[in-house]
């Protein structure tokens, strides 16, 4: 290559073609490898920069990230970090309502609490849903905006997309103005909702239906035959003296529980005036358990108990027979011996009625059955007989609104299939899952041309509709209702929807405003509640009703009584012979999941049904008698054929059951209701499509498999121990402190602990606790206790701080049950304290017995050595919640981690807001300052909790009772904070002797 | 004066001695070991694989619940630290008692011993919720507030008298050891081996110097480990004895639980000695039937201790008067795990009966399958004493039941994985007779002998 060829050159020495580039372009490298004296000497200098970048680097780990923390710039007002704020607001579970009001923090609600200001509701008490629904508010699954389902040939879903409302109320407008359009929903006892129902139907010329799968319509008909006006009456419990229940739960399920608790427990002091309750029962139900005396009956028998108690009644002359009753009462009397009641106790209870005549009270009622409306008109005649209507049946301050009733929704299958309805929406409802007969509702559903349903996931019925158009959460959405007749409520909504979704209610104002219709002024539903309520009313009721929660009447009232028209007794028929069966079904509704809407809710799928301690499924209750008869063990899976209806459940053995009659909780079997709830469980609704609910003939079958029940409870007897302590009424009166083995002075070799300030002490009144466990959700609630599952709770290793143990005594197939709350006693010589090496439970000095939940290394020994057993241990990482069911958390209680242990704190964390809050105000802490959260949420008032250093208090008084008892403390010298009245049944003595440890028969 | 029959057979001059012992170590093992050394292992990695899962995961793995807070864990801790009780008996006790037929099972004994105790001491961390703090457990100046840790509970004690117990066993052990390393550092043939027997022989030189402190070292180390046989089980037992648990709540827990220690440890001595004997022969003659009679007789006996144990706590449950004492114990022997109860008493009392019979006694296989019997029986115990008494306490609404899952049987499978592997190895890499002891006591030198 000669120099002039060369095109490019790199610099002017290469132009220039000097010798050095020359020699340069011979060698590979144009730089030198360094020499080894080259690397030698630059050792210092390596160093030098090795410790520079060591000491770079590790200044560069020192510092860091910035996390900037951005305080309210623009605090909104009421809500100061840190500090709760509370709403009263409403609750409609579907079938009781509640007054309540609803803790937040720093804007999302947290906690349900009752409103005291409703006395004639439940007051400050609360029912397990109520405290529980919170958490259906934070369900993962809930829809985010509103979807259309794409449907295939068979008009089932095929895909959902997600609309916008815009598109919704387009669409769903110019369809309902074609007419022919029906709303199918639940009883909405709400004032405001009718009127905006009544809109609406006037508006689109629909119709509305309403139906509920646990209907009352039987009382409302018996009702109607009887009096002439059609009304679900209230009861006043706390007016009775002497209360005749017949296959009735009314502390359990019927009608409305909680409010009946209540009442209920405040005839239970043990005076003169304490009330008696007589339960006949065909399952063991919390109303039976509670029974100063508990018969076992059929349920195909309802009427012929009526009327054995009727002939009674007529023989001691209480009232004269109308003719017609003469005439039934022959046919009946034959079968009186069948009822297996010596007849002396008939005698006897028709003593009592007429020697409470206007004090008395007669019950039936449960789901619905055939004969059920004959056997109300019944009730209805005694009660009128007995004057006890108007005074104990309470027909003025009745639950208004009519019941949902299943000839309504027969209507409704009908002009569907008729096509006389085009246009169906469904709201408060789930009929693909409720409705006995799914296959006809179905057929019919399809031949609709628009289905619009409310629900908040694509549930078994949102599979079915055009469109699901998710309706708020009621913590979302504002409400009026009149549970009660002449007791209104507010619903205020406690945090804005959580997502794109709209109040029911809303959705009615917006399409009726697109259909150009004038009739409603409000823009929205709070603006239409806010004019029905302030029309005619004063400037500042609205601010007055919102603040109260409540308005309207607060006592309860007698009226006089109606005139029963004696022709309603003609409706009653002649006794049948009942065709012969082995076994009959009854379905019963359970406490925690009543009609099955709240089944993807944890708390509720873990809370332990009160009688039977069984969580997570429903299952077959068989008498003792029958298990042995059919050979049948717990948990083993039976074949139940109802007619052409079959389906497989297992056998829990109830203690106290009839002997032909197998009961079977509703609301479980849910398909498509989330994670939590699908699939726990048989759906039993299919099995009463005869239209009756506790009269099914069924046969039984082997299957030879096994489902074990998780029954959070792990033994039924006490095995003679002195665990709940009882008496009766009359020894009672003779010495308050009788039925109490007599106590042992326990020496001690040491000074005790010294409580100078506070010493924080509970009393639980064993006789007014029902057992129906709202302690224990109130408290999970409040203490963000988590469930563990089925297979966990096999394992026994479920959460509760709280517990309601159950124990049986006697003949296990007629015993009699009785409930303790458990919680952690707060020993003053706590055996935990002394055993954990770590000092992770230590006593404080106001007595109570603190965890340290960060000191915890889980050795578990506190828990071997609690003689109560109160402890509960993290086995797993439980800290992990699926957002946003974290927003539920209380941020005043830790959330606890894998491995620690955890127990009932006293509510450790309101006694410190309580101190601080009287420490604000400048003022000595007050006796009912600091109330537990079981305490609040108890409806019978059962636990007082308090300072026990301040004589005048509640708790103190209550703990020096003579019927005041430390559980085991005669044995353990543990001297718990926590002491128990005895349990008093108003029956007659049964002369056992007192001792040590009697023994009592002691049946598993 | 009367004739003994002598403590080794077979005639062994010294240098016979020193050949036999030293020589284990000294050459190749065979594929037998070598077989052995990896099934243990297996189970040894299994066992920490098992571990690994419980600590990571939750100790909801295991069986243990609510009201059974306690479970396998703890079962098999009480049940390794058993164990280790017949090593320091046999090495302390018996030799303050100058029983010279100790000296050729001592070391063996010794080494169960230590490896026992570690076995058993990572039962109690890996039974914690929160294992990876494990060192809250000891009182040491901490930032944690400091926090102290509380004095009353017997779970303190534990930790005091198990670590006091591993160190002293294991400072025993190695200190008995030393005048047979320097006799391996001698003998060794290249050069690492002559650094690490060198090394752990401390510069011993075997003067007369040296032989005077070794012995005033080793008497005072007897001395100080005698009280330690009877205090460790105590302690562990006051783990129950202190709760107020019926089952648990017993006074008689302390002398029971040693004697059931030394029976359970005795009878893995046992166990172990005949796959010595097995498959070492030559270590026959060293240990000789009439070791393996002398300690069958005391398994005799403690197992007749712990019989009577058995029977007296009846005796006191129904002399208490207190109906939950009664229950508690009706419930272990005719209650859900009555099962566990019988196997117990078939085990420990009734099975070493047997041994009243000379012939049975002084038979390997049959004395062999005995103490195989005796391990598993003083295991059970423990499940009695633990289980039967959590699982139905004082209210009976919290009754519940126990039921071991895959990783309580992982962990008490692959405790036994730890255990042997360390034995193995101690057997091919350590004098596993203690030379020093042997020679004084061989008939060499005496009249007798010719």
């Amino acid at each position: 290559m000669s120099k002039d060829q060369k095109q490019y050159w790199l610099s002017l020495e290469d132009y220039k073609n000097s010798p050095a580039i020359q020699e340069s372009v011979k060698k590979e490298f144009l730089s030198f490898l360094p020499t080894q004296e080259e690397i030698s000497s630059s050792r210092r200098e390596f160093l030098q920069i090795m410790g520079a970048g060591l000491a770079l680097a590790s200044a560069g780990c020192m510092r860091r990230p910035t996390e900037k923390l951005v305080p309210y710039v623009n605090r909104p007002v009421d809500i100061i970090p840190g500090e709760a704020n509370y709403y009263a607001s409403s609750y409609y579970d579907g079938g009781e309502g509640f007054s309540t009001v609803i803790k937040t923090r720093e804007g999302r609600p947290i906690k349900i609490e009752g409103n005291e200001e409703a006395k004639l509701l439940n007051g400050q008490g609360l029912s397990p849903r109520a405290c529980a629904y919170i958490l259906s508010l934070y369900d993962p699954e809930r829809l985010k905006a509103p979807q259309q389902n794409l449907f295939n040939d068979e008009r089932t879903n095929k895909e959902s997309i997600r609309i916008s409302f815009e598109e919704l109320d387009k669409a769903t407008v110019e369809e309902l103005k074609k007419g022919s359009t029906a709303l199918l929903t639940n009883r909405i006892p709400s004032p405001s909702t009718q009127k905006l129902f009544k809109a609406f139907r006037s508006v689109f010329k629909a119709e509305h239906y309403v139906w509920e799968p646990l209907s009352r319509e039987d009382l409302a008909l018996a009702q109607k035959h009887s009096y002439g006006k059609s009304v679900v009456p209230s009861y006043n419990i706390s007016k009775a003296q002497f209360i005749w229940s017949l296959n009735c739960d009314f502390l359990g399920a019927y009608l409305s529980p909680t409010e009946f608790q209540r009442q209920f427990a405040k005839t239970r002091k043990p005076t003169d005036q304490m009330s008696r309750l007589v339960a006949l029962e065909s399952l063991m139900s919390l109303t039976g358990s509670n029974a100063d005396e508990r018969h076992r009956i059929q349920n195909k028998d309802n009427l012929t108990a009526l009327m054995a108690l009727t002939d009674q009644l007529i023989k001691q002359g209480a009232f004269s027979a109308p003719a017609r009753l003469k005439q039934l009462m022959k046919s009946y009397q034959p079968a009186f011996a069948g009822l297996n009641i010596p007849a002396k106790k008939w005698e006897e209870w028709a003593g009592h009625l007429i020697q409470n005549k206007g004090k008395s009270l007669i019950l039936f009622g449960g789901l619905r059955g055939k004969d059920s409306a004959q056997a109300h008109t019944l009730v209805n005649f005694l009660n009128s007989a007995l004057k006890n209507d108007g005074r104990t049946v309470n027909h003025s301050q009745h639950y208004p609104y009519e019941p949902g009733s299943y000839s309504q929704m027969e209507k409704l299958i009908d002009k569907l299939n008729k096509g006389q309805v085009q246009r169906l929406i469904v709201h408060g409802l789930n009929p693909v899952y409720s409705y006995p007969d799914k296959k006809k509702f179905l057929s019919a559903l399809k031949k609709a041309e628009l289905v619009i349903y409310t629900g908040d996931r694509i549930d078994e019925t949102g599979f079915y509709a055009d469109y699901v158009v998710p309706d708020s959460h009621p913590l979302e959405k504002w409400s009026d209702w009149e549970f009660k007749k002449g007791v209104w409520t507010i619903q205020q909504p406690a945090i804005r929807p959580l997502y794109n979704t709209r109040a029911f209610e809303d959705s009615l104002i917006s399409w009726i405003k697109l259909s150009g219709s004038q009739q409603i002024s409000a823009d929205n539903f709070y603006e239409f509640i806010k004019q029905n309520w302030e029309k005619g009313r004063a400037f500042s009721f609205w601010d007055k009703f919102l603040k109260a929660g409540v308005y309207g009447s607060n006592q309860l009232k007698t009226s006089a009584s109606r005139s029963f028209r004696v022709e309603a007794l003609n409706s009653i028929k002649k006794h049948q012979s009942p065709v012969k069966q082995k076994y009959s079904l009854q379905l019963y509704e359970s406490s925690a999941l009543k009609q099955g809407d709240l089944s993807n809710v944890a708390w509720l799928m873990e809370f332990p049904d009160p009688v039977t301690k069984i969580c997570w499924e429903n299952y077959l209750c068989v008498s003792p008698k029958t298990a042995v008869q059919e050979k049948l063990k717990e948990g083993e899976v039976l074949l139940i054929q109802a007619g052409d209806q079959k389906l497989q459940a297992p056998v829990h053995i109830q203690p106290g059951q009839d002997d032909h009659t197998l009961a079977l909780a509703v609301g479980y079997g849910r398909t498509k209701a989330g994670f939590v709830g699908n699939n726990k469980g048989v759906n039993a609704y299919p099995l009463a499509q005869s239209d009756d609910f506790i009269n099914i003939p069924v046969e039984i079958k082997k299957t030879n498999q096994f489902i074990p029940l998780a029954n959070a409870q792990g033994h039924h007897s006490m095995e003679g121990r002195d665990i709940i302590l009882e008496t009766t009424l009359e020894e009672f009166k003779q010495d308050p402190s009788s039925g109490m083995p007599h106590s042992h002075k326990v020496p001690s070799m040491w000074s005790k602990h010294k409580y100078k300030g506070h010493k924080w002490g509970m009393s639980i009144d064993l006789n007014s606790c029902n057992g129906c466990g709202t302690c224990m959700l109130a408290c999970q609630s409040e203490n963000n206790i988590p469930t563990v599952g089925k297979k966990y709770v096999l394992q026994g290793r479920e959460m509760h701080w709280i517990r309601v143990d159950r124990y049986y005594k006697g003949d296990p197939s007629q015993p009699e049950a009785v409930h303790q709350p458990i919680v952690c006693m707060h020993c003053d010589n706590a055996p935990c304290e002394t055993v954990c090496p770590v000092l992770a439970t230590v006593h404080s000095t106001e007595g109570t017995n603190d965890m340290i939940y960060n000191r915890c290394v889980g050795t578990r020994y506190c828990s071997n050595n609690c003689p109560y057993k109160v402890r509960r241990f993290n086995w797993f990482d439980y800290t992990k919640r699926e957002e946003p069911l974290n927003l539920v958390l209380n941020p005043d209680v830790t959330v606890r981690h894998r491995g620690v242990m955890e127990k009932c704190s006293f509510c450790v964390q309101k006694i410190q807001e309580g101190k601080a809050r009287a420490k604000k105000e400048n003022r000595e802490l007050k006796d009912g300052d600091v109330q537990t959260a079981c305490q609040l949420a108890c409806p019978a008032e059962a636990i007082t909790f308090g300072d026990l250093n301040d004589s005048e208090s509640k708790v103190s008084q209550l703990f020096h009772a003579k019927n005041s008892y430390a559980l085991l403390d005669d044995m353990l010298n543990t001297k718990p904070a926590v002491k128990y009245r005895t349990k008093i049944r108003n029956k007659k003595p049964s002369g056992k002797p007192k001792g040590h440890y009697k023994k009592e028969e002691a049946h598993h | 004066m009367i004739n003994r029959s002598p403590l080794v057979l077979g005639k062994k001059s010294l240098k016979q001695v020193t050949d036999d012992i030293a020589g284990l170590v000294e050459t190749r093992p065979g594929l037998k070991y070598f077989g052995a050394l990896i099934s243990a292992n297996t189970l040894f990695i299994f066992y920490t694989a098992v571990l690994t899962a419980i600590v990571m995961v939750g100790m909801g793995l295991m069986g243990v619940n609510h009201p059974v807070a306690w479970g396998t864990d703890i079962i098999t801790f009480v049940f390794w630290i058993g164990i280790g009780h017949a090593g320091t008996l046999i090495s302390a006790i018996l030799f303050l008692f100058r029983q010279k037929w100790r000296t050729s099972i001592a070391r063996t004994a010794e080494a169960m011993t230590v490896f026992a105790v570690l076995t058993a001491g990572l039962f109690p961390v890996i039974h914690l919720g929160r294992p990876w703090l494990f060192m809250w457990f000891f009182p040491y100046p901490n930032q944690r507030g400091p926090l102290w840790i509380n004095f009353r509970s017997p779970l303190t004690w534990d930790v005091f008298a198990i670590s006091t117990y591993a160190l002293v066993s294991m400072a025993f052990w190695y200190i008995g050891m030393l005048p047979d390393l320097a006799v391996l550092r001698d003998r060794a043939k290249n050069k690492l081996r002559r650094f690490i027997y060198g090394s752990l022989s401390l510069g011993w030189r075997g003067t007369g110097r040296n032989w005077s402190h070794y012995e005033m070292t080793y008497l005072i180390l007897a001395a100080l480990s005698t009280p330690l046989v009877l205090s460790v089980h105590s302690i562990v037992s006051f783990d129950f004895a202190v709760a107020g648990l019926p089952g648990w709540h017993t006074t008689i827990f302390p002398p029971y639980f040693v004697a059931g220690a030394i029976f359970s440890g005795f009878g893995m001595v046992v166990t172990l000695m005949c796959l010595v004997r097995a498959f070492v022969p030559k270590f026959k003659d060293y240990i000789t039937l009439n070791h393996m009679e002398n300690m069958n007789k005391i398994i005799m006996a403690t197992g007749m201790m712990v019989g009577y144990a058995y029977a007296c706590e009846f005796f006191m449950a129904w002399y208490s008067g207190s109906s939950y004492e009664q229950y508690a114990f009706l419930n272990r022997a005719f209650g859900p795990y009555w099962w566990s109860y019988w196997i117990m008493i078939t085990c420990n009392v009734l099975i070493p009966q047997l041994f009243w019979l000379k012939k049975i006694r002084r038979h390997i296989k049959a004395m062999f399958i005995i103490s195989i019997f005796v391990n598993i029986g003083m295991w059970f115990e423990r499940y009695v004493i633990i289980v039967t008494s959590l699982h139905r306490d004082f209210l009976p609404a919290n009754w519940g039941l126990f039921k071991m899952t895959f990783f309580d049987f992982g962990a008490l499978i692959g405790s036994f994985g730890m255990f042997l592997t360390l034995f193995l190895l101690y057997i091919r890499v350590l004098p596993a007779i203690s030379i020093s002891e042997v020679k004084p006591v061989l008939p060499v030198g005496k009249k007798e002998a010719h």
